[in-house]
C-alpha cells in the first residue's frame, strides 16, 4: 500500500512539474541590459546580453545559466553588439571604437582580439561580404573593410539614423530623427536612404515622420514610421509602395515569424500580427499594459509588457492562455528548447537602478 | 526484495497506462509506447495542474464573494452578486460533471474574475473613501479643538490664582487684568476656534470674582512676578499652538475636495460608471499627503524652546524627574525658582526640565537613533511601511522598520513611559513614552519590552528588544495629538511642489536610440525611482521623499536623475513607465528632501 502511494506520489509531482511556465532563477545583471543575441558556436549555444550602462557582456549557457562577464569593453561605452562568423562586433558609442570579440571558442576563453577607432560615436552596424555599415550619433553612415580595417567611407547624412538593415548588396538606413518634435516640423523630407556596398548612396525617399525598424523578407521592405504610426511596405528593388498598414500608438519591435509580422502597438495595450502573403491584419488585445515585443515561440504568442511587468502567454489564435508576473521592465525574450529567460531592463523587486536575468521553464 | 516487489508494481503500472497486452515487445514498440505513454502523462499533468489552478481561482472567487458581502452589501447591490454566485455554482457542477474542459472553464473563471473585481473594486473604494474622510474630519475636529482647550488651560490657571494665599493690590491687579483683557481680544487665528459657548463668559466671571475680592494685603511679589510670566507663557502658547490660517484653510478645502469626490465616488458606484472614478491608488496618496501635511502642522508648534515642559504625574516626585533626566536637583531648582516648597508638588503641575529640546530633535537625529543612513536602497529596503501608507488597510501613523533581531530599542527622547503592555496583534508589545511639551512616542511590535508603567527614561535607555519579524519597529512620534510623519524629524521639508509625471515615450524616441531612457545626469530612468527637478533648487543627485507616493513600492523614496525645461521652480517630474497615468497627473504635493548629494 505504501509502495502504491510512493508511485502516486510520484506521478502527481511529475504532473505539478509539468505546468506551463515555471519561473526559475532571477540572476541580477547591471545597468541597462538591453538585448540578448544567441551566439551558437563549436562549443554550443550561448545567449549573450549586452549590459549597456555598465558596458560589459554577460554570457549564458543554452540553460541560461550565466557562463561569463565580459569586461573587456567597459570603457568603450558599447551602444549595441552583433554576432558575425564566430566574432561579435561591439560598437563603442564612447569611445568611438568598433570592438571585435572572438567567440568562437568557449565562453571563458572568448578575448578582444581587435579594436577600430573610427572618431564617431557608434550605434549599431549591418554587415555585407565583411564590409560593416556603421550609423554614427555624429550622423553618419561609415563603411568599414573589417579585413583590412580600413573605412571606405563616411557618408554624411542628414540627420541621425538608428536603423540600418542590408541585403547581398544594399544598406537601408532610416532617418529617424527626420521631425523635430519640438518645433513640430520635419528636419528633412527624406525617410529612407539606399547605399551600395561601398557607401555610394544609390536612392533616396520621402517615407514619413521618423521611420524606425526596417525588416526585410524576400524582395520587401517593412518600414514601421514611429510618428505616422503606420507600417509601409515597398518593393526592395523598386522601392515602390506596395500597401501601408495603419498600426497604432508606439508600434516597437517588429518580430517577422511564421509568414507574419509581429508589432507591439506599446500605447493601445495590443499587438498585431501582418500576413506577408496577403497583407491582412489581426489584433489581439491584452490584458497587460505597454507591449513591447512579441515572440511566436512553440504555437504560442509571448507578450513582453512594460507597464505590468508580465509575460502574457496567448495560443495561436490570440487567446488568453496565462499571465506570468515578472516584476520588471521586460525588453526580450529567449528560447532554447523548454527554457526561457526573459531579460528586465529595471528589476522592480531591489531599490537599485539594474536589471536580471528571469528564466523560466516552458511547456 | 522490497526494491523487487517496488520496480514489478513500477512496471506493471507502466504496462497499464501504456495499454500493453504484452510485456514481450520490441524495443522500437516499447519507445514507441513509451512516447505515448509521456505524452499521456504530459496531457494528463497539464489538465490536473489547470483543475487544480481552476480550483484556486474558485476558492479565491468564493472569498471574494463574502468579503464583499461583508463590507458593503448596501451599496453593492444583491443581483449581481446573486448572479455572480449563480455562475460560479454553474461552473463547480460543470466541472463537477466533466462537461466543459479545463480550458473553457479557465475562461469562464476569468470572466467571473474580472466581474468580481469590478464590483468589489467599486466597493472596497466606497468603504476605505468613507471611512477616510471620516477620520479625516475627526482630524479637523481635534485641530479645531486643539485651541479649546488652551482656553480651558487659562481657566484652570485663573482658578489656581484664586487659590493663593496672598491678595494683589489695585495697581498690580489693574495690570494684570489688562494683560488678561488682551489675550482676551487676541484676535482669533482660526475663526472657527473662536469660543461661543459661553467659555468667555466664564473667564470674565472669574476675573470678576477676582477683582471683588477687597483684600489689600501686601503682594507676594514674586508670585506675582510668577504669575505674570506663566500668564505670558500662556499668551505665547495660545498664539503659537494656532495653526496658520492659510495651511488651515488649504486641508480644509483638500479635504471638502476629497469629500466631494467620495460623493462623486459614491454616485459613479450606484451607476456602474467607472470613467470618473478616483483611482484607488491616487487616492490613498493624497490621503498620506494629507496627514503628512496635517502632521507638519503640529509639528510646526513644537517651540524652539531650550526646555522641556513636564507635566507633573501621579507618583512623581522632583528628585525621581532629576534622575530621569540626567539632572541633577540643583539645576531643577535653578530653572524653576516659582517653586517654594520642593516637597509639595502637585499632578498637573508644570516642570521646566533644562534640557535643549532643539538639540534632542536635532535633524537626523532620529535617523542615527534607529541606525537608518539615508541611503535609497537601504532606505527602501529597511522601511517596510512608511507613514501614511495604507499596508494595513489603514493609514499608517508611524513608521514600520525592520531593525536587526534582538536590537535594543532604546529610547528616542527622555520622558515617562505612560504605557507598556501588549495591546493586539497588530501593534503586539508596545511602550508608549511621554516626552513632555505635547510630546509622546510609540515603539511598538516589540519582541519584549523592559519597561514598565510610570518608569522615567532616558535617550538612548532601552525599552524593548526587537523581534525576528518584518518590521520589527513601528514608530510613531505625537504632537497635541497629531500624528507627525517621521520625515519632519529626520528630512528637510522642502514645501509643496507641483508635481507631474513623464515616460520614456515623451519625446517621441523609441528603444533603438542611444539616448533612450537616459536621463540629463547620463542614468537611466528607473520606474519608482528617478524624478526630475530644477537643480537649482533640489540639485541632482539629492534623495527625496514625497508622501503621496508612500504606498509604492519605493516607499516614496526617489532619486533626482534627471531635468526637464518645463521643470523650473518648486516642480517635480516623476517618472513612470504608465502613460496613462502620466497624461493625467497633476497635484500639488509635500515633498522632502532626504539627502543632497
Amino acid at each position: 500500500m505504501k509502495r502504491l502511494f510512493f508511485i502516486s506520489f510520484c506521478l502527481v509531482i511529475v504532473s505539478i512539474a509539468s505546468g506551463s511556465v515555471v519561473i526559475g532563477q532571477r540572476y541580477p545583471l547591471g545597468i541597462m541590459p538591453s538585448g540578448i543575441v544567441k551566439v551558437e558556436n563549436g562549443y554550443g549555444i550561448y545567449y549573450v546580453t549586452l549590459v549597456k550602462g555598465d558596458s560589459e557582456l554577460i554570457v549564458f549557457d543554452s540553460s541560461f545559466k550565466p557562463v561569463t562577464i565580459m569586461d573587456a569593453i567597459k570603457n568603450d561605452g558599447v551602444n549595441d553588439i552583433i554576432y558575425r562568423d564566430g566574432k561579435l562586433y561591439c560598437f563603442g558609442f564612447f569611445s568611438g571604437r568598433l570592438v571585435v570579440i572572438d567567440a568562437s571558442g568557449y565562453p571563458g576563453r572568448w578575448k578582444k582580439i581587435d579594436e577600430i577607432p573610427t572618431s564617431s560615436r557608434l550605434i549599431t552596424g549591418a554587415f555585407i561580404d565583411g564590409r560593416l555599415g556603421i550609423l554614427s550619433n555624429e550622423n553618419e553612415l561609415i563603411v568599414l573593410d573589417t579585413g583590412n580595417r580600413t573605412i571606405l567611407k563616411r557618408y554624411k547624412l542628414p540627420v541621425t539614423a538608428l536603423t540600418i538593415a542590408e541585403d547581398s548588396s544594399r544598406f537601408y538606413v532610416s532617418l529617424f530623427y527626420n521631425y523635430n518634435t519640438l518645433n513640430r516640423s520635419m528636419e528633412t523630407e527624406k525617410g529612407l536612404m539606399v547605399f551600395d556596398i561601398n557607401g555610394q548612396l544609390s536612392v533616396s525617399l520621402d517615407i514619413g515622420k521618423r521611420p524606425s525598424y526596417i525588416s526585410i523578407d524576400g524582395d520587401r521592405l517593412f518600414l514601421v514610421s514611429y510618428m505616422e504610426e503606420n507600417l509601409k511596405i515597398l518593393n526592395k528593388n523598386t522601392l515602390k509602395e506596395i500597401k501601408t498598414i495603419e498600426l497604432g500608438r508606439y508600434p516597437n519591435y517588429p518580430v517577422m515569424q511564421s509568414g507574419k509580422l509581429w508589432i507591439s502597438i506599446t500605447g493601445e495595450d495590443r499587438i498585431m500580427s501582418i500576413d506577408l502573403e496577403n497583407y491582412s491584419t489581426t489584433s489581439y488585445d491584452l490584458l497587460g499594459k505597454g507591449p513591447i515585443k512579441a515572440v511566436l515561440h512553440g504555437g504560442r504568442i509571448y507578450v513582453l509588457e512594460t507597464i505590468t511587468g508580465t509575460l502574457e502567454i496567448l495560443d495561436e489564435n490570440g487567446r488568453f492562455v496565462e499571465t506570468v508576473k515578472l516584476e520588471g521592465y521586460p525588453v526580450d525574450i529567449a528560447f532554447s528548447g523548454r527554457d526561457a529567460a526573459v531579460l528586465l531592463q529595471e528589476d522592480w523587486k531591489t531599490g537599485k537602478n539594474t536589471g536580471a536575468m528571469l528564466t523560466m521553464k516552458i511547456n | 526484495m522490497k526494491k523487487i516487489i517496488l520496480l514489478v508494481i513500477a512496471s506493471a503500472s507502466l504496462l497499464f497506462f501504456a495499454g500493453c497486452d504484452s510485456i514481450f515487445i520490441t524495443r522500437d514498440d516499447f519507445l514507441l509506447r513509451m512516447d505515448a505513454l509521456e505524452k499521456k502523462i504530459d496531457s494528463l499533468a497539464t489538465e490536473q495542474r489547470r483543475i487544480v489552478q481552476l480550483e484556486d481561482a474558485i476558492e479565491e472567487l468564493t472569498f471574494r464573494f463574502n468579503f464583499v458581502q461583508a463590507i458593503e452589501p448596501a451599496s453593492i447591490g444583491y443581483e449581481e452578486i446573486e448572479q455572480l454566485k449563480y455562475e460560479l455554482r454553474l461552473i463547480k457542477n460543470l466541472l463537477a460533471e466533466s462537461v466543459i474542459d479545463s480550458a473553457s472553464s479557465a475562461a469562464i473563471v476569468r470572466t467571473l474574475y474580472d466581474k468580481i473585481d469590478g464590483v468589489l473594486g467599486s466597493s472596497v473604494q466606497s468603504n476605505i473613501v468613507t471611512k477616510e474622510i471620516d477620520d479625516l474630519n475627526r482630524k479637523v475636529q481635534a485641530l479645531e479643538t486643539l485651541n479649546y482647550s488652551r482656553y480651558t488651560e487659562l481657566v484652570e490657571r485663573i482658578s489656581e490664582i484664586n487659590t493663593y494665599d496672598s491678595s494683589i493690590d489695585d495697581s498690580k491687579y489693574l495690570e494684570l487684568l489688562a494683560r488678561l483683557d488682551e489675550i482676551e481680544i487676541q484676535p482669533p487665528v482660526i475663526n472657527i476656534q473662536e469660543p461661543d459657548d459661553g467659555r468667555y463668559e466664564e473667564l470674565m466671571a472669574k476675573i470678576e470674582e477676582l477683582a471683588s475680592r477687597s483684600d489689600n494685603t501686601e503682594v507676594d511679589n514674586a508670585k506675582y512676578e510668577s504669575l505674570l510670566t506663566r500668564l505670558g507663557e500662556l499668551e505665547r502658547t495660545v498664539g503659537s499652538s494656532a495653526i496658520d490660517r492659510e495651511l488651515f484653510n488649504e486641508l480644509v478645502s483638500r479635504i471638502d475636495e476629497m469629500d466631494a469626490r467620495t460623493r462623486s465616488l459614491a454616485e459613479n458606484v450606484q451607476s456602474e460608471s467607472s470613467d470618473d472614478y478616483v483611482s484607488m491608488s491616487t487616492f490613498l496618496g493624497e490621503i498620506s499627503d494629507i496627514r503628512s501635511r496635517l502632521g507638519a502642522a503640529a509639528y510646526e508648534t513644537i517651540e524652539p524652546v531650550s526646555y522641556i515642559s513636564y507635566i507633573v504625574k501621579s507618583g512623581d516626585n522632583l528628585s525621581s524627574i532629576a534622575k530621569a533626566y540626567g539632572i541633577t536637583m540643583d539645576q531643577l531648582k535653578e530653572m524653576n525658582p516659582e517653586i517654594s516648597n520642593w516637597n509639595l508638588i502637585y499632578r498637573g503641575d508644570e516642570i521646566k526640565i533644562p534640557l535643549s529640546l532643539d538639540n534632542l530633535m536635532a535633524k537626523a537625529s532620529l535617523a542615527s537613533h534607529f541606525g537608518l543612513n539615508l541611503g535609497i536602497e537601504f532606505l527602501v529596503d529597511s522601511i517596510e511601511s512608511n507613514f501614511g501608507s495604507y499596508d494595513y488597510g489603514y493609514a499608517n501613523p508611524g513608521i514600520d522598520l525592520t531593525v536587526p533581531v534582538n536590537s535594543r530599542i532604546t529610547a528616542f527622547l527622555p520622558g515617562k513611559v505612560i504605557l507598556s503592555e501588549r495591546v493586539n496583534d497588530l501593534y503586539g508589545e508596545m511602550v508608549v513614552v511621554d516626552h513632555g511639551n505635547n510630546i509622546k512616542t510609540v515603539y511598538a511590535r516589540l519582541g519584549s519590552r523592559t519597561v514598565s508603567k510610570g518608569d522615567f527614561v532616558r535617550v538612548g535607555d532601552t525599552i524593548g528588544i526587537a523581534s525576528e519579524i518584518k518590521g520589527n519597529l513601528h514608530f510613531e512620534f505625537w504632537k497635541s495629538d497629531v500624528p507627525v510623519n517621521p520625515a519632519d524629524i529626520i528630512f528637510d521639508n522642502a514645501g509643496t511642489f507641483q508635481v507631474t509625471m513623464y515616460t520614456e515615450w515623451d519625446d517621441g524616441k523609441n528603444p533603438t536610440s542611444p539616448s533612450f531612457k537616459m536621463t540629463a545626469s547620463g542614468n537611466y530612468v528607473k520606474g519608482y525611482r528617478t524624478v526630475a527637478t530644477d537643480p537649482t533648487v533640489i540639485p541632482t543627485g539629492s534623495i527625496v521623499y514625497i508622501p503621496f507616493f508612500s504606498s509604492s513600492p519605493n516607499k516614496g523614496f526617489f532619486v533626482v536623475e534627471d531635468t526637464g525645461s518645463s521643470i523650473k521652480g518648486n516642480k517635480l517630474d516623476v517618472y513612470t513607465h504608465d502613460f496613462n497615468i502620466a497624461s493625467n497627473f497633476k497635484e500639488e504635493l509635500l515633498v522632502y528632501v532626504v539627502k543632497k548629494p
